[in-house]
């Protein structure tokens, strides 16, 4: 499952209020995420792995906000392999998240649009 | 009120805004860094903050001390959002004073109530951790052995106070004002759920959280009286992974 439908559900009653609040969230995770993937991948050629456990952070964070709960779990993975200092966990969750990012995207696109 | 809302992530920064605005009518302003932070509190005066802890540059610990290091700021009410990963850090950022501990992410009506209530302990003058002031346990059980339990399960972050018995109890609760209340057994006279009562028609507005102290199979008693229910244990460390979670609904910490 890509997306919590109770978060989504509570998102939109968020956007009922707020009209501009879901395009918002999903243009700037869009940016966001997609920027964080690229600086994932450069860390870890770079082989930064406090870089690596702060976009694994951040990508579980906004992840997690948004009910994204695979992208969530891969951002959870990617901090907790940084951390412990495991570099090919790291390089697995991230090729991972390549990998589904773009799906995921889509569903955001899809599911968080403000007439959905 | 005003809420502060200290997040290096966008999105999470935009959605508990969001949230705050919609269920709690907050006024909501934002902060991107621990540096932001500082400098917003000082212009804009908030009336609470949501702290995130895990940021660059100037992380969360590191505004909660500057915080608590300046007199104006020094009882800001500050409820810290943290994921699983920072867990090892809530025993320093509780020492710094803080009101409450939220795991990150605040959704679904979980979170919605977490956050209600971590802002009503925010409002009040000496709620769990407000500003900078003690936090206060009061445990009353007439075994000694566990109220050393109690202590030393608790002593590194809190202020552990201890009553033999009911009537003490209720002595040094209008005293001391306890955050949390552990109320066991063997109390005499005025025993576990009358001593609770006692508590709950304590009208000060910053009423503390009751909890019941009891083996870990026992129901909790109908009604309002208690919080919920710690397990009894032997074993401090034991205890004290109960106490953070049932509590303070922190996770387990390793």
């Amino acid at each position: 499952m890509l997306i919590d439908e109770a978060r989504l559900h509570e998102l939109r009653a968020l956007g009922r209020d707020d009209p501009a609040l879901l395009g918002s969230l999903v243009s700037i995770f869009i940016e966001d995420t997609t920027e964080r993937l690229a600086a994932a991948q450069a860390a870890l050629a770079a082989v930064d792995l406090s870089r690596l456990r702060a976009l694994g952070h951040a990508l579980a964070g906004s992840g997690g906000i948004l009910g994204l709960t695979r992208l969530a779990a891969l951002g959870s993975a990617l901090e907790r392999g940084a951390l412990a200092g495991d570099l090919d966990t790291a390089r697995g969750v991230v090729d991972d998240i390549a990998r589904e990012l773009p799906d995921i995207i889509e569903v955001v696109r899809v599911e968080m649009r403000a007439d959905a | 009120m005003r809420v502060l809302v200290v997040d290096d992530d966008r999105v999470t920064r935009l959605a508990v805004g969001a949230l705050l605005r919609r269920h709690f009518g907050a006024e909501v302003l934002e902060a991107a860094n621990g540096a932001d932070a500082l400098t917003t509190t000082t212009r804009e005066k908030p009336d609470v903050m949501l702290l995130d802890l895990f940021m660059p540059m100037l992380d969360g610990v590191g505004v909660l001390r500057a915080l608590r290091a300046e007199p104006a700021h020094a009882k800001l009410p500050v409820i810290v959002m943290t994921s699983s990963a920072e867990r090892h850090l809530i025993g320093e950022v509780i020492a710094l004073g803080i009101t409450d501990v939220l795991i990150k992410p605040l959704v679904g009506q979980q979170g919605k109530q977490r956050l209600e209530a971590a802002l009503e302990r925010a409002r009040g003058p000496h709620g769990l951790g407000s500003g900078a002031a003690p936090r206060r346990v009061l445990v009353v059980d007439g075994d000694p052995a566990f109220r050393r339990v109690v202590e030393q399960a608790l002593r590194a972050d809190f202020e552990v106070r201890e009553a033999a018995t009911g009537v003490e109890g209720l002595q040094m609760f209008l005293e001391a004002r306890p955050a949390v209340v552990c109320i066991g057994a063997g109390l005499g006279l005025l025993q576990e759920d009358r001593l609770a009562g006692k508590i709950r028609q304590d009208g000060a507005e910053d009423r503390a959280r009751v909890f019941l102290c009891a083996n870990r199979d026992t129901p909790l008693p109908a009604g309002d009286l208690y919080a919920g229910i710690i397990p009894r244990s032997d074993d401090a460390i034991s205890f004290r992974r109960d106490f953070l979670k049932i509590a303070l609904g922190q996770a387990a910490e390793n």
